[in-house]
């Protein structure tokens, strides 16, 4: 593996860490810690945290750089657990810490004063547990509706009646206080908030975004989600292991394939079970193509956002090209369901490297022609460069991941620097990234990569040999009891898959951090002083997929 | 000459005039598709008419059998007018274009600051929309619209008075003749690129096309009007196309000056290669941001503006009677 | 048209009691009129999940919707005659959708994309808390269209069939 000599060291030296890693959280108040097997479980070092102790132990990580990956409510019956789990940079550990409260006080403190990135997902839990967070500063309904009195991932919550709410169009006067709040910094008084979406041709989806404007200049901003929730964590709680992977292709549909390996990972680390050396090839092509797709995807709408209507379609072309092979290969054109627990479903068809060379060709030539006739377009570079940027400290502590926070100059990539895939480290490519965090450096990350995933994809139809495409799995699959943590990197950044499961054949909880979800939460903290078009801009830079984030 | 025939005359010039521009945006807006299609590697309108020809026809026929909704809370009276105000002026300028000599309804002696001044009531229709509609994106679309039109409208005015001053007449046939050997975008270049540039800002299109940005403020200052009444800022926009693609003709192309054609299809010819001009820029470029659009009007344009009428002054000093 | 809308099922909203009385009330106008209508179809944009890709895909190069008539998307309501509800609705979600539709002007169509809009799809399950069994509970819906996701093809042949519809008048909106 070419791993570039400069992040070999952080990674030697982090491993050495751990031990006084693990003193260090001890010392700051954390109980019962302990090591964990990381190819087994995902996780590094596990600690319990005292709910008094919960913030000392976060600063600590927060002085070491960890960022904030997920948080992860579980109703453990009969209390409330919520896992808070953190990652270094590269190799670096990762670390879970558990804080217990009981059913009926369920408060927790709140974790946003340490990582601000905390905000959301803590509303999150709120909505789904009914766990208070204390000091909260806005905790409020994230994903269901304001007036919504149950809390659906509780075990004894068993569905609700279907009712057409009365209204949810207007937004509750407290959450329109809470818009003005962010944008106090600016000095500027107004009382005009525009409201943007969820029906809004640049919010990629069902966002809502309620703006606080003084004539174009933006103030605050907030997100108001939700409007795409379709309860698929609690469906994940009804359904066998083997039923819910259709459910992964429909979170984010324009990289189906690389939420399917994200899930498939989760299962083979929980099972023991090894995919192929051929189906480990297929998965890369797969993969690295669902990306370039994907960042096709997102080239053509953030040119559509800037104003620019032409590139999308050309962007289109190219990814009805790569949609032809997805629907040859595995029978769909997006929700593909193709990698399964221990390879892939199927064989490809006789023509696919033929046809998939064939098209890398095609594209190396249009890559070139779309970085210069769009990204260095005159009007695009002026409406891109220095809008939007997140500095390195803020995508830590909000969780940045993927090509957004390789923008900002943090060299990390999943595909890398987490030993999931043996592929990746034999062939030949190299991870982009920029310095300057602003939209366009995410661009131009997003162009190289591109380049890269047609280069990963040339080399990798070259070790494509003969084989069967999956290993034996058990007819009635079933995962032994435990905790299971996987992390893929899909085309917005990280995919991790958090599994409790009791042993059965279906999972206690599953819980899917997805990119977007951490990305998106950015944006409230870059809009203020900002201009209307701005955000249009910085919401495509960022390049979020809203289903994913709602679930 | 009698009432009747004055009557009749104005019947008649108001009847030509009206179909005129009706006929022409309907074909403008079935061009633009059609040229987005090729542009876009698509077809574009296909299955109503010939080559999708009658397309418009029926967006037009089916604009009219729309309900008209006019929103609770809008201002009432403004509301209706809007449109009407920002379609005015699309009859009016056609009126005073000469389509070739002595073609065209009249051919006024202040031709050239008619054209200009009159353009700009449409705008006063943009702000009367985004106003009366109490829709926020219809406000800052109306609001964007009136910073642009009136800063541009500077810089674009020096343009035309550089050629003015080169004819020595603001008639527009005039203005055409003293072309007749050599067209004024060789002697004028500069003049043409600030003309150019600051017309297309004025009717709003890409990638000046800020005020109905539909990316960022949905549809703009006409977010909330339906049917006819949006058609009608429909047909005023491509009318000003067309009278923007004209005057760029007129003053800087030679208006119908052109060997072996007939005049009028000279006219047209370079009139419909301006729109072409215009609709390849808007199928090609993103959009500026208002205050970079600003910034290149009063930083660029206008002291380019000032500079080309100044030298134009002192080297075209003798020309003038 | 709006009282229409309290009505629960398509065929409630489309019955005789309330339609549009005709702006033309001449027969060959009337007919001129629908076929205007049926080659124009202006939808508004609006996707809500992965149908809403396909949707994109459908006025992109490759399948064109406007050679129909049907590629001018319009992101203000009150321009657009044709809803695509194109992915999973949800009861967040379903009094906006209520209210896009009543904001666009009469006549309109409503398509409903995919399964999630017809009867909420695979999210309709067990203990199911937020997704709404389909969108016809809160519109009007004309025509079906299934698939998880339907195929590009499929949303054109969903319009041709509009179109056909609107011809004969036996739609929602032009049934008199």
């Amino acid at each position: 593996m070419p791993l570039e000599p400069e992040a070999v060291e952080p990674v030697a030296e982090q491993k050495a860490v751990y031990p006084e890693l693990i003193e260090r959280l001890r010392k700051a108040g954390a109980t019962e810690v302990s090591s964990l097997d990381y190819s087994k479980s995902g996780m590094d070092v596990d600690a319990q945290v005292t709910p008094q102790s919960l913030c000392a132990v976060a600063s600590i990580l927060k002085h070491g750089h960890f960022s904030l990956e997920t948080l992860v409510g579980v109703d453990r019956q009969p209390e409330f657990e919520v896992l808070y789990l953190f990652k270094a940079d590269n190799e670096g550990p990762r670390v879970k810490l558990r804080a217990k409260t009981d059913r009926e006080t369920a408060t927790l403190p709140t974790l946003t004063n340490v990582y601000g990135g905390a905000d959301w997902y803590e509303r999150e839990v709120f909505d789904m547990f009914g766990v208070n967070f204390i000091d909260h500063p806005h905790l409020r309904p994230l994903l269901l509706p304001h007036f919504t009195k149950f809390h659906p991932l509780r075990k004894d919550f068993h569905g609700a009646p279907i009712v057409i709410p009365e209204d949810t169009v207007e937004i509750p006067e407290l959450d329109v206080q809470a818009a003005t709040k962010l944008g106090q910094s600016t000095g500027l008084r107004s009382d005009f908030f525009l409201n943007m979406g969820p029906q809004h041709p640049s919010t990629h989806g069902v966002l809502r975004i309620l703006l606080h404007v003084e004539g174009e200049t933006i103030l605050g901003g907030r997100c108001h989600l939700g409007y795409s929730h379709r309860g698929t964590e609690k469906l994940a709680e009804k359904k066998q292991y083997v039923q819910f992977l259709p459910y992964t292709d429909r979170m984010d549909y324009l990289s189906p394939l690389n939420y399917n390996w994200g899930f498939a990972r989760l299962l083979e680390t929980a099972t023991g079970i090894e995919s192929t050396p051929r189906a480990e090839v297929l998965r890369v092509i797969m993969c690295e193509l669902s990306r370039i797709a994907s960042h096709l995807v997102w080239l053509g709408t953030y040119l559509l956002d800037l104003g620019a209507i032409t590139p999308f379609l050309y962007c289109f072309e190219d990814r009805e090209r790569i949609l032809t092979i997805f629907e040859r290969a595995t029978g769909q054109r997006m929700t593909t369901s193709y990698i399964v627990a221990g390879g892939v479903r199927n064989d490809v068809y006789s023509t696919f490297s033929l046809e998939i060379s064939e098209l890398m060709r095609d594209m190396r030539k249009r890559l070139v022609e779309y970085d210069k006739l769009v990204i260095g377009n005159e009007i695009f570079l002026m409406r891109t460069d220095k809008v939007g940027i997140i500095s390195p400290e803020l995508a830590i502590e909000y969780g940045v991941s993927g090509p957004c926070l390789r923008g900002s100059g943090v060299d990390y990539d999943a595909r890398r620097d987490e030993p999931y895939c043996e592929l990746y480290k034999e062939l030949e490519w190299k991870v982009p990234f920029e310095t300057g965090g602003d939209c366009l450096s995410r661009s131009r990350v997003r162009m190289a990569e591109l380049e890269q995933s047609v280069n990963l994809v040339e080399q990798a139809l070259l070790k494509l040999e003969d084989g069967p495409v999956r290993s034996k799995v058990p007819k009635i699959f079933k995962v032994p009891a435990g905790e299971y943590y996987s992390v893929t990197e899909g085309p917005r950044g990280i995919i991790g898959w958090y599994l409790i499961a009791d042993g059965s054949q279906i999972p206690y909880r599953l819980k899917v951090r997805v990119p977007s979800f951490a990305n998106l939460q950015t944006v409230e903290q870059l809009m203020p002083g900002t201009r209307v078009a701005d955000v249009v801009s910085i919401l495509g830079s960022l390049d979020v997929i809203i289903p994913e984030i709602d679930r | 000459m009698s009432i009747f025939d004055i009557l009749l005359r104005i019947v008649l010039a108001f009847t030509a005039v009206i179909t005129f521009v009706t006929l022409n945006a309907l074909f403008l807006v079935w061009l633009e598709r059609k040229v987005s299609a090729v542009i876009q590697n698509r077809m574009g309108p296909t299955e109503v008419g010939p080559f999708g020809l009658l397309q418009t026809f029926a967006d037009a026929l089916k604009l009219l059998g729309k309900e008209m909704i006019t929103p609770k809370s809008v201002d009432q009276y403004v509301f209706l007018l809007a449109p009407i105000i920002a379609f005015l002026p699309a009859p009016l300028l056609i009126a005073a274009i000469p389509i070739a000599e002595g073609v065209g309804v009249s051919d006024l002696n202040v031709g050239a600051l008619y054209l200009l001044a009159i353009s700009n009531i449409a705008l006063l229709g943009i702000l009367m929309a985004g106003w009366s509609s109490n829709n926020k994106y219809s406000l800052l679309g109306a609001l964007r619209a009136v910073a642009q039109n009136i800063s541009y409208e500077i810089p674009m005015l020096l343009a035309v008075l550089a050629v003015v001053l080169m004819a020595g007449s603001l008639k527009l046939s005039e203005i055409v003749k003293a072309q007749e050997t050599i067209p004024y975008i060789l002697l004028q270049p500069v003049a043409f690129l600030i003309y150019f540039i600051c017309s297309i800002a004025e009717s709003n299109r890409t990638p000046f096309d800020l005020p109905e940005a539909e990316s960022e403020l949905v549809a703009g200052y006409h977010t909330e009007f339906t049917g006819m009444r949006f058609a009608l800022f429909f047909l005023a926009e491509y009318t000003q196309v067309f009278v923007l693609a004209a005057i760029v003709t007129l003053f800087f192309l030679g208006g119908w000056n052109g060997p072996l054609l007939h005049p009028i299809v000279w006219f047209m010819l370079k009139t419909y290669l301006v729109v072409f001009v215009v609709m390849w820029l808007r199928w090609t470029y993103p959009r500026l941001r208002s205050d970079q659009l600003m910034n290149f009007n009063w930083r660029v344009l206008l002291p380019l503006a000032i500079v080309n009428l100044l030298v134009s002054t002192v080297l075209f000093r003798g020309t003038v009677g | 048209m709006s009282e229409s809308l309290q009505s629960t099922s398509h065929e409630e909203a489309g019955a005789d009691t309330d339609h549009i009385p005709p702006i033309v009330q001449f027969l060959p106008l009337q007919k001129a009129l629908d076929l205007a209508r049926a080659n124009s179809l202006w939808p508004l944009t609006f996707g809500i999940a992965c149908c809403a890709i396909e949707m994109m895909a459908a006025s992109a190069s490759r399948y064109d919707a406007d050679r129909f008539g049907a590629g001018v998307f319009r992101n203000s309501p009150r321009q657009a005659d044709l809803m695509i509800v194109a992915g999973t609705v949800n009861l967040k979600m379903a009094p906006i959708i209520k209210r896009l539709y009543d904001q666009m002007p009469s006549p309109k169509w409503v398509i409903a994309l995919g399964s999630c809009a017809i009867c909420g799809g695979p999210f309709d399950q067990d203990d199911n808390y937020a997704v709404l069994q389909g969108v016809e509970k809160i519109v009007p819906v004309d025509i079906f269209v299934p698939g998880c996701p339907p195929r590009p093809e499929a949303l054109l042949h969903a319009i041709l069939e509009l179109q056909e519809r609107i011809k004969s008048g036996s739609t929602n909106a032009t049934r008199a």
